[in-house]
């Protein structure tokens, strides 16, 4: 093998490991040591060619309301959202700046600016699943959301490190959906 | 008397004594292939199909999501097939380097392994991302493999990612106005390789297959750039059939010397011109489209194709034979000017399209009558009855009438067939 060939080899190999092994340790480190924040959630249920069954995960948070809209932001821009909670405990998007701000927050991005709203891209919108539960999980989803109590409600449970988050858990009337598929597998 | 035949026959031709071993083994080394390049191409292909099905099997293995394994049992599963596919790589180039097959299918199983890792990895820690994402990031993870391997199955499969990234772009973000801009520049990545493919084994069907397919990539990714397209617009896809069409002739004259086969990329041009003309065959395409020239973004796009095709014809005009070669870049430099003509007056720039049409299809059957060949007779006859049979739908012609010319053409084109077919024959007795 010529010197120049293992060089481009060796180089090809740095990059797939670099990134690949990059986001691994990134994201594994989030969801061992981030905080945790509960996010409201609305289902859909597609797939992907290479990744497989999942549910998109239409979060409440993404909608900021009583956001300053004087601060210029456009569609597509690149935000940090600083996380607070609502009365019922779950996360919310308190304030939006182009500085990371102090505390818990979330890299996010602008979809579309309103008059006192503003909408946000979070950097968690699916949870993947095995093949051929995505289907179930979403009607566990729409009965759970059609329900007025809160407590029976449907959310995401959120590692956020240096604003990046890491969805650790998809949770359907008080328990995980492990366990929703769990009991109900043959 | 055809390739395969005449190889066939050298060993009754030496054991008849008309010609020499020498003689045979020249005629061998002109028109076919040794028994080792036989052994080599089929060993080829059985290692890169063996490597697609194993590629693409893991991703199907991976797409199922085993969420009953542990996070840490998934993460050493995502990454074992990408270890795997890089000693494959390293062995093949350090045992083996003169083994194609291996070089290839270790190459393209890296690539497919790549491709699951980045799938597990999504899956395991829930990653958003759209599909053109990822296709892009798996693109650019293979891009630096590609050099090191000289592997044209992952440049061919490099060409088909970015080519399907453009398209979801285009489609995806159509509305907030996203060009594949990253595309072309993905596109320009892959070149370099293609061109050490062309300097160590032009001739080679590895080769042909990798020009083919990057060349389709480009007409692909290329048009779907416009914001509009009106008839003016229809300069850019003809000014790059045109170059792809010509592009033998420019590489010959730009790489003087060195035999260089483009596979059906000549094919790709010739259908793209000739689809262009058919289109404008009809009265439709010329009531329906306004004259405006491009505008804004579209521009650029425009202006590189023409420009290609322009810089191809400029280039290939004194190495052609005009009077005996095809006039099918002709046809296309005179639809310019009926596309301008058009402006003045579509009925008769549609006219002048057919007319251009029957000439081009005239001119090759007259070419392949007088060379012997049957393939570009038939071209020529095939152009001259598809334009025929068009205008049964756009023109008001009597059913009887409609009959009389289907039957005409039918025999002209047999009776075409059955005389090259006697010529033939009769050559070869």
């Amino acid at each position: 093998m010529k010197h120049r060939t293992l060089i481009i080899l060796a180089m090809a190999f740095v990059l797939q490991w670099g990134v690949i092994g990059h986001a691994l340790w990134d994201h594994d480190r989030t969801l061992t040591t981030g905080s945790v924040h509960r996010f409201q959630v609305q289902p859909i249920d597609p797939r992907d060619p290479f990744r497989g069954e999942y549910v998109i995960l239409d979060l409440a948070a993404e909608n900021v309301q009583d956001a300053d809209t004087s601060a210029l932001f456009g569609a597509n821009d690149p935000v940090y959202g600083t996380l607070g909670m609502d009365s019922s405990g779950y996360a919310i998007i308190t304030a939006l700046s182009k500085e990371a701000p102090e505390g818990d927050h979330v890299e996010c991005r602008i979809e579309a600016v309103y008059s006192s709203t503003i909408r946000v891209e979070l950097p968690f919108d699916r949870y993947y699943l095995q093949e051929g539960k995505g289907g179930m999980v979403e009607s566990l989803l729409d009965m759970a959301t059609r329900r007025d109590d809160q407590a029976e409600e449907a959310y995401i449970l959120v590692r956020v490190r240096e604003g990046k988050g890491v969805i650790e858990d998809l949770v359907i009337g008080g328990r995980s959906v492990e366990d929703h598929l769990r009991e109900s597998a043959p | 008397m055809s390739k395969a035949q005449l190889l066939k026959e050298l060993p009754e031709l030496v054991r008849e004594g008309l010609i020499g071993e020498d003689q045979a083994a020249r005629i061998r080394e002109r028109y076919g292939q040794s028994q080792q390049d036989r052994e080599g191409r089929g060993q080829l292909l059985f290692g890169v199909v063996g490597a697609l099905l194993v590629g693409l099997g893991v991703i199907l293995v991976v797409a199922h999501n085993w969420d009953e394994l542990p996070r840490s049992l998934r993460t050493i599963l995502a990454l074992t097939p990408m270890l795997i596919g890089q000693v494959l790589c390293i062995l093949a180039l350090r045992k083996q380097e003169d083994r194609v097959a291996l070089r290839e299918g270790a190459s393209l199983f890296l690539a497919f392994a790549v491709a699951a890792a980045l799938s597990l990895l999504a899956q395991i820690y829930h990653l958003p991302g759209s599909l053109e994402g990822f296709l892009y990031s798996w693109a650019l993870l293979i891009l630096v493999q590609l050099y090191a391997m000289r592997a044209a199955f992952t440049l061919m499969l490099y060409m088909a990612i970015i080519a399907w990234y453009a398209v979801l772009v285009r489609v995806d973000l159509f509305d907030a106005g996203g060009m594949p801009y990253y595309a072309l520049l993905g596109w320009l990545l892959g070149i370099p390789a293609l061109r050490s493919l062309a300097l160590k084994n032009g001739d080679g069907a590895r080769f042909r297959w990798a020009a083919t397919f990057s060349a389709l990539s480009l007409g692909i990714i290329a048009q779907l750039f416009w914001e509009d397209f009106e008839r003016w617009h229809v300069l850019g896809p003809l000014g790059l059939a045109l170059a792809y069409y010509l592009l033998p002739e420019v590489c010959a004259t730009l790489l003087a010397g060195r035999v260089m086969r483009l596979g059906m990329v000549r094919w790709i041009g010739r259908l793209a011109g000739l689809g262009i003309l058919f289109f404008f065959s009809w009265q439709f395409p010329w009531e329906d489209s306004s004259t405006s020239l491009p505008q804004g973004t579209d521009l650029i796009p425009w202006g590189l194709m023409i420009a290609c095709g322009a810089y191809a014809y400029a280039l290939s005009f004194k190495g052609r034979d005009l009077r005996n070669g095809s006039l099918f870049p002709e046809a296309l430099v005179a639809f310019v000017l009926v596309l301008a003509l058009g402006a003045l007056h579509t009925g008769l720039a549609q006219f002048m399209t057919n007319l251009v049409l029957l000439v081009l299809g005239v001119s090759l059957a007259l070419q392949g009558i007088k060379e012997g060949s049957m393939g570009r007779m038939n071209l020529g006859a095939a152009i001259v009855a598809v334009t025929v049979l068009m205008r049964f739908f756009d023109l008001d012609i009597s059913y009887a009438l409609r009959g009389v010319i289907f039957i005409g053409l039918g025999l002209a084109i047999l009776s075409l067939n059955l005389r090259m077919m006697r010529r033939k024959r009769s050559h070869e007795a």
